[in-house]
């Protein structure tokens, strides 16, 4: 079971998400579920450094099955509103993708 | 940047499933009197595939190769030639006198 945790500021940011724990849909390299999430989280990681110079995390920051961003506040607002959009994004993909497979994926909302 | 790792989120690495793992059921082949033993007409002496053993005397061979006893008798191994083996079944009186 991956479990994601989504911790939301006063305003409604997100301020910080964690996704950890192993799908176990399949086997390794043939898991949909876990590949699922995978893409969207490194997506998402990678998106903000390549698009908006953010470093959220990197190879030697995660570990397999074990992924926490901190997510700073961006001087520019217009910068932080593209961060949470691309944030949103995310949150929005993992909540479809525990929809579709309730057994293998939990997205939990927490209060900064 | 983080590597694109598609199973970043997979249980451990799945060991290879083996392709092994299947065999046929034993079919119990093998000598099955002893030499020397008294058997009776018709008793089933060797389970084979193919003639390592040979039928010899008073012995006959099934269609699978099974060798049996023609006559009641004592068993008797005996070689056949340079390298191969035969059985043979001797009436007790006829075994007695090879005996003697």
């Amino acid at each position: 079971m991956i479990r994601s945790i989504i911790w939301r500021d006063k305003q409604g940011r997100v301020g910080r998400f964690s996704v950890q724990g192993h799908a176990d849909a399949a086997e390794y390299g043939q898991d949909i579920v876990c590949a699922a999430v995978s893409m969207l989280v490194i997506n998402t990681v990678n998106s903000a450094e390549q698009l908006l110079g953010v470093i959220l995390a990197t190879d030697d920051t995660t570990a397999p099955g074990d992924v926490k961003c901190s997510i700073p506040v961006l001087a520019d607002q217009t910068a932080d509103d593209k961060l949470q959009l691309l944030l949103e994004a995310m949150v929005l993909g993992l909540n479809s993708v525990r929809e579709e497979y309730p057994d293998f994926v939990k997205v939990n909302m927490k209060n900064l | 940047m983080m590597k694109l790792n598609l199973q970043l989120f997979a249980s451990k690495k799945g060991v290879g499933s083996s392709k092994n793992g299947r065999d046929s059921i034993s079919k119990r082949l093998g000598v099955k009197r002893a030499d020397g033993q008294v058997v009776t007409a018709g008793s089933i002496l060797v389970r084979q595939r193919g003639t390592k053993i040979y039928p010899g005397l008073n012995v006959g061979m099934g269609g699978d190769d099974t060798l049996f006893a023609k006559v009641e008798g004592r068993v008797a191994f005996e070689r056949m030639g340079r390298d191969k083996k035969r059985v043979s079944v001797y009436p007790v009186v006829q075994a007695e006198a090879l005996e003697a």
